[in-house]
């Protein structure tokens, strides 16, 4: 099963993507011969209540969908999330969780984050944690938002054990970082879209920090889909990695069989 | 023929060889590269970047295209540089970022490019982070189109901001982009195709920084017509170089 593990679905206020509906987003995938997208709401990165990027996620897909995996987008520094995370579990059918501390200015060292950290695992969830979502060269101009540190994210990882915590648009550097970080813990991982050098840079990944803790993600629709499939199907690695890398492992993740 | 435009011997001591490995194994005919190091080199490192750039295009001469890599301030030193280079089997000018674009000391390059009739690869990034200080703007990179529009100039990695590149370029036709580096933005050859037309769009990696196989995909997998495609991946880049890419 190939798994996509970086969608997001909805406009974006600095850039007119090509591509904002979930259906749009399936095709495209589909195309790619992605079977699986784990999605979360766009806007709701940038709204001062993401929760009701979660409902408008929601309302997009219309209701359950043998495509989109959807991930709730929450901050912990607001008033409310608990019942937000509720509502995501029990009335949205969501499935894991996204954090953007940089995008929406917290700390994920704080009592607050963690505690929902600790929510998101009881609830089975994965929880994504993104480094950045665009180049920050290429940021606007009235928004220039620094990279969530990546010593935070394996902290967390080693914190909360219990709790699957997936690096999202993370470079190579950043996943040499967080694997040197968080050493073997199991529960630590990282998608690999954000992943565009060296020379051979899914081969360097495999070899540095082993295929097993690695997920496919395609930054779609930032990025064009077929970069992030590509640089894995043909690289200089083993058939098993490979597989692991597109959809094995996420598979394992999200609970899903064939 | 497939063809990289912006290639480069630096980083590793073996770029070189890995990148000849690599390129052999995804089909890649010919890389355009040239040596670099630090953002303003002074005449001795120049010198050595270029040597290294000659022995690999002598090691492997079916596969290295070498561009000479000049410091536009070093004046005389650079053209003769240049004039060396020409003799040596190189077939382009490299600039990087010793000084903008359209620095008057980039006048007597561009001048000893037309001369040859070879294309000069100049770097362009517009970050909104900040650029180093002589870095070229794509408006720099523009102006000196527009000053010589019998040059042959070619901005790279679509300037970074490729929206912004692509509107400050559009009304040079001597201008083209390379789409090397690590965007691969939805939408970007679309524009870049859309406003400049295939034939100002020109396909690179910037190896050995950037990986091959994903920058590839980015112009070999999109759904572009065969004829674009071809001119993006060779087509342009035979035309710009011309002969010295057959021998």
């Amino acid at each position: 099963m190939t798994i996509d593990f970086s969608c997001t679905i909805g406009p974006w206020a600095f850039r007119r993507l090509q591509v904002t509906t979930a259906e749009g987003t399936r095709k495209a995938l589909r195309r790619e011969g992605i079977e699986r997208a784990v999605v979360s709401s766009l806007p709701a990165v940038l709204y001062k209540n993401p929760h009701a990027g979660n409902e408008q996620l929601a309302e997009e897909l219309g209701g359950p969908s043998r495509f989109c995996v959807p991930f709730a987008v929450l901050n912990p520094s607001l008033p409310g999330w608990r019942e937000d995370l509720r509502r995501c579990a029990q009335d949205l059918g969501m499935r894991g969780l996204r954090l953007y501390p940089n995008y929406q200015r917290y700390s994920l060292r704080s009592r607050e984050t963690k505690a929902l950290v600790r929510g998101a695992a009881k609830l089975g969830w994965p929880v994504c944690v993104s480094v950045r979502l665009e180049d920050e060269r290429f940021h606007h101009w009235a928004m220039k938002v620094k990279p969530t540190p990546v010593a935070a994210i394996a902290r967390l990882a080693l914190d909360l054990p219990q709790a699957t915590v997936v690096l999202s648009g993370g470079s190579y550097a950043d996943l040499g970082a967080f694997f040197s970080a968080v050493g073997d813990a199991p529960n630590a991982y990282a998608e690999i879209g954000w992943v565009k050098s060296p020379l051979e840079a899914v081969k360097a990944c495999v070899q540095q920090f082993g295929a097993e803790r690695l997920l496919m993600g395609t930054s779609f629709p930032f990025d064009v889909p077929w970069c992030g499939t590509e640089k894995i199907t043909r690289a200089d690695i083993a058939d098993e990695a490979k597989q692991a890398i597109m959809g094995g492992n996420a598979a394992r993740l999200l609970g899903l069989g064939r | 023929m497939i063809i990289d435009f912006h290639a480069h011997l630096w980083a590793r001591d073996d770029a070189e060889e890995a990148m000849a490995e690599v390129a052999a194994r995804h089909g890649v005919d010919r890389i355009c590269i040239s040596a670099i190091r630090s953002y303003v080199p002074d005449i001795a490192e120049v010198e050595q970047l270029n040597a290294r750039t000659l022995r690999a295009m002598r090691r492997w001469p079916g596969l290295y295209l070498g561009f000479v890599y000049v410091n536009p301030k070093h004046g005389d030193v650079a053209l003769r540089m240049i004039d060396e280079a020409a003799g040596q089997g190189m077939v382009a000018i490299k600039l990087w970022t010793s000084c903008y674009a359209s620095d008057p000391s980039v006048f007597a390059i561009a001048e000893k490019a037309i001369e040859l009739d070879w294309p000069i690869l100049q770097h362009s990034w517009r970050k909104w982070t900040g650029n180093l200080p002589t870095e070229s703007d794509p408006r720099h990179v523009a102006r000196l189109a527009e000053r010589y529009p019998e040059l042959r100039l070619v901005m790279a990695h679509i300037g970074g901001d490729w929206e912004y590149a692509i509107k400050a370029a559009r009304h040079c036709p001597n201008l083209c982009v390379d789409t090397s580096g690590s965007l691969a933005h939805t939408g970007m050859l679309e524009m870049a195709i859309g406003e400049l037309g295939a034939d100002r769009v020109i396909w690179g990696t910037d190896m050995p920084g950037a990986d091959l196989i994903y920058t590839l995909a980015k112009v070999d997998r999109a759904p572009l017509r065969p004829r674009d495609k071809a001119k993006l991946l060779g087509g342009n880049a035979q035309r710009l170089l011309g002969g010295s890419v057959n021998q």
